[in-house]
Formats: structure tokens, C-alpha cells, sequence
């Protein structure tokens, strides 16, 4: 039996008139990796929003580990284990690589001194950053930046990670690796949630694929099953008619 | 007659490569449909065709000229010219001011002021109406006129629906299977499959920056694009 970490209980969010998230339910189990797909504007990056606590939804509940934690914000969400990333990349600049991955290293008090340095270090070798480790993160390029949105939220060592469009502009070799990183976080008992275009890439790794449009889930199920769904075709290309 | 080639085009932000060894051409009067998913290197590829991005390789010639280097405004004036994502208008000019900033001396042709309000009869009781002010469909047949403006031999064009109600979209293309009818050479980015096989006589789809399908539109079904926009194989 699945058990379920985080679940959207009949969410909904507006931003104005626009039902950005019109009644969605969603459940992520333990050491699942579900993938997020659907054109521009479906509402993917919002649910990952109210998912991590950083937007609260007008309607319905998030429930993590059974409790519900609607009412807590993303910085309590953190720490009870929920860690994300950003599209758009958002460093604390003025700090190192190393100072940023240790902000989540540190995050919560759960660990201090040499050993949130180990953490840090050993993340920062497991998403390739060792070599940048004490350069600004305003002077990192822009898959470098991302690069370090997956050590910061793998530092805080969560039992959740929610990726937004971490894959996109990478090489052939560099999508490989992510795979293979999430596969291995994955095998570690985190349950991921990854939001990404690169449909072919995450059905290399993903257990379930997710697919929204207009605010709804519109298709959630095997990889392979979701892409061949007519309604999902639609979604990106338009209707047959 | 090959009008535009792009050959084995590079074009990079940073370390991320959004166009990765790009060849494509286009013949005189052609007209051709660029799809593909977020973040595939669709605008990047208009831009660099356009000389609003320069490339980190490859080559760009229109009618047997290497452009590659050649600035923005030059390649308006030798005849491209692009109609951006998000319109990109001036919002405190009229629409008859946004249409004859298009206007260059050198290049004449079929299209003025009057030819672009009757092809786009939308427009016609928006004229001396500012741009910030006009609806996203009327801002979208402004920002075409605003490139037929300048009479070009090849019009570039990014999103041409992207974020107009359907029956909008519908006028957009009404307009422009009028001009394309007139013969114009159009390279166009529209994500509803459907419409840009009806409009397009050839199809290209890209995938992370390549070019992973191309062909004519009528020889093209719905599962082989489909399967191409995914990066899927078929299932043995």
C-alpha cells in the first residue's frame, strides 16, 4: 500500500478572475517521483506554490504526513521537510554557493556547525558545484544557478523536493545525470515532484506522470499511458477539430 | 528558389544552448510552421533570423547573402522582419503612428497605411486609437501591419495566437491567409497543431533545440508530430 506524503485536497487559487487552480486533487507517495506536465499557464508552478506554502489557496487543504498544514507558511513547511526549487532561480546573492547551500544545511536548527559543513559539501559534490563552492551566486550562469536551487533544497535534506523546470538547456550528458540524481533520490525514499516541458525526460524517470490544463489535472497516471491520451495531445496541440 | 537558410545555427544564453546546429531553408513564397514546447528554441531561432540575437555559430543568408553579422535594423531594410512575442508595440503611439514607424524609405511595395487597415478591417475604427488601449487581438494584427510596413520578403512571426480568445485568433488568420495568398514568405510559431498545418504548407517541429521533425503539413500525421513534440519513440 502507497503511503501518501503530501496530497492538494480540492485546491483551488485566483489570481483575479482567473481560476488558476480550479478544484485539484493530488497525492504524492512516499519514494514516488511524479512528473508535472501541460502548456504554458496550466497552473503547474501555482500548485507547487501552494504545495511548499509559499501561496495560500482560497479553497481546499494540503495535507503533509496526515496533518494538515494549509495555514503554515513555506518557511514551517520547510522544516517539517518540503523543499523546493524555483524556475526562475532565486540565489541569496551576496552569498557564496557554499553560504547558500548552508542556509539549507542549517535550516530549521536540525544540524550545526562541522556537520551542516559536511552536508553542505557532500551536496555540493553531488550536484557538481564543489569547484564554484566559494564563488557569489550573482556571478553563476544560468544552469549553474540552477544547479544550486537543487543543492539548497537537497540540504535541508527533505522527505519531499518539488523541482520546477530544472532540466531545460541542458546537454544530452547533463539530462542523463539529473535522471540518474532524481532516480538515486528517489531510490532514497524522497518523494519528488518534478515540473518540466522536457515530456521524453521525465518519462525516463518518473513513476506517474501529471498532466494540467486550465487550472485542472486533466490526466494522472503511467508515463506512457498519460502522452497518448487525447486529452493531453489537445492540451499542447490544439483540438483535432 | 531558396529565399532564408539557416545553417547549422548555434545560439547560446550563458552555458544554456537554446539552438543546437539549426539548418533549415525556406523558399520564395513558402510558408512554414515552427512548433515545438516551451523552452524548444522557437524565438531564439526568430530572433537570430531577425539579428536580435547573435549567434554563437552557424550561418544566417537571405537571397544568397551571408547576414550573419548584419545588424537588426539592416536586415528590416534588405526585408525581414519579425513580429515579436507579446507584440511588443509602442503602447502611448497610435495605431496609424505604430504602423509608420515601420515605414523605411527604401522599401517599397504593396503595403501602406491604407493596405494594412484594409487587410486588418479591425483596426479600421481603432486608427488614431493608442496601442495600450487596444485589446490583444487588435495589438497583434497591429504588430503585423507594423512588420508588413516595412514590405518585407520574409515575415517572422512569433505567437501568433498565443493568448487571444479563439474567435480572435480566427480574424488573425483570416488576415493573414490574404497575404500569404499574395505570396509573401512567412515563417510562423503557432502551438495549435492544427491550425498551423492548415496554414502551412511545411511543418518544423524542434525538440531542445534541434530540429527533430520537418515535412510537408499534408504529408504529416497527428501521432508522427506528436511523437516528435514529446521526444517520444514509437512504442515498438
Amino acid at each position: 500500500m502507497d503511503a501518501a506524503v503530501l496530497a492538494a485536497v480540492d485546491v483551488r487559487k485566483h489570481f483575479g478572475a482567473l481560476a488558476v487552480l480550479d478544484g485539484v486533487n493530488l497525492t504524492l507517495n512516499q519514494g514516488e517521483a511524479v512528473g508535472i506536465v501541460g502548456p504554458n499557464g496550466a497552473g503547474k508552478t501555482t500548485l507547487l506554490s501552494v504545495l511548499s506554502g509559499s501561496l495560500t489557496p482560497e479553497a481546499g487543504s494540503v495535507v503533509y504526513r496526515g496533518r494538515d498544514v494549509t495555514s503554515k507558511g513555506a518557511a514551517d513547511r520547510c522544516k517539517l521537510g518540503i523543499a523546493r526549487t524555483h524556475q526562475v532561480p532565486r540565489p541569496f546573492v551576496g552569498m557564496t554557493v557554499f553560504e547558500n547551500v548552508l542556509v539549507g544545511a542549517t535550516a530549521g536548527g536540525k544540524r550545526r556547525g562541522a556537520d551542516a559543513y559536511g552536508l553542505c559539501l557532500q551536496v555540493l559534490e553531488e550536484c557538481g558545484l564543489t569547484d564554484l563552492a566559494n564563488r557569489r551566486a550573482e556571478g553563476l550562469g544560468l544552469l549553474q544557478r540552477k544547479r544550486l536551487e537543487l543543492a539548497r533544497a537537497l540540504a535541508v535534506e527533505p522527505a519531499v523536493l518539488l523541482l520546477d523546470e530544472i532540466g531545460g538547456g541542458l546537454t544530452d550528458a547533463e539530462s542523463a545525470a539529473l535522471v540518474e540524481t532524481v532516480a538515486a533520490l528517489r531510490g532514497r525514499g524522497i518523494a519528488v515532484m518534478w515540473i518540466e516541458h522536457i515530456v521524453h525526460v521525465l518519462m525516463q524517470v518518473v513513476d506517474r506522470l501529471v498532466c494540467m490544463d486550465a487550472g485542472r489535472i486533466i490526466a494522472d497516471g503511467p508515463p506512457a499511458a498519460v502522452v497518448s491520451q487525447a486529452a493531453v495531445i489537445d492540451a499542447y496541440l490544439g483540438s483535432r477539430a | 528558389m531558396t529565399l532564408l537558410e539557416v545553417d547549422g545555427l548555434d545560439c547560446r544564453y550563458g552555458l544554456l544552448q537554446a539552438v543546437r546546429g539549426v539548418s533549415l531553408a525556406i523558399g520564395q513564397g513558402e510558408t512554414v510552421a515552427l512548433i515545438g514546447a516551451n523552452g524548444a528554441g522557437k524565438t531564439t531561432l526568430m530572433r537570430a533570423i531577425a539579428g536580435a540575437h547573435r549567434p554563437h555559430g552557424g550561418r544566417v543568408v537571405f537571397d544568397g547573402a551571408d547576414i550573419t553579422r548584419a545588424p537588426a535594423h539592416r536586415r528590416v531594410s534588405l526585408g525581414i522582419a519579425l513580429v515579436p512575442e507579446g507584440r511588443r508595440l509602442f503602447p502611448g503611439l497610435t495605431v496609424e503612428e505604430n504602423l509608420r514607424v515601420a515605414a523605411p524609405p527604401r522599401r517599397r511595395g504593396r503595403w501602406n497605411v491604407q493596405s494594412v487597415l484594409e487587410v486588418f478591417p479591425l483596426l479600421q475604427p481603432r486608427r488614431h486609437m493608442v496601442a495600450a488601449n487596444l485589446s490583444g487581438g487588435e495589438q497583434q494584427a497591429v504588430a503585423i501591419g507594423r512588420a508588413l510596413m516595412s514590405n518585407p520578403r520574409v515575415l517572422l512571426l512569433d505567437e501568433v495566437s498565443l493568448g487571444l480568445a479563439p474567435v480572435v485568433v480566427d480574424a488573425v488568420y483570416r488576415s493573414l491567409a490574404d497575404v500569404i495568398k499574395e505570396g509573401a514568405t512567412v515563417l510562423l510559431v503557432e502551438q495549435d497543431l492544427t491550425r498551423a498545418l492548415k496554414v502551412a504548407g511545411r511543418v518544423v517541429c524542434m525538440l531542445e533545440g534541434r530540429v527533430v521533425l520537418e515535412g510537408e503539413a499534408s504529408s504529416l500525421d497527428r501521432d508522427r508530430v506528436v511523437n516528435a513534440y514529446f521526444g517520444l519513440r514509437r512504442p515498438a
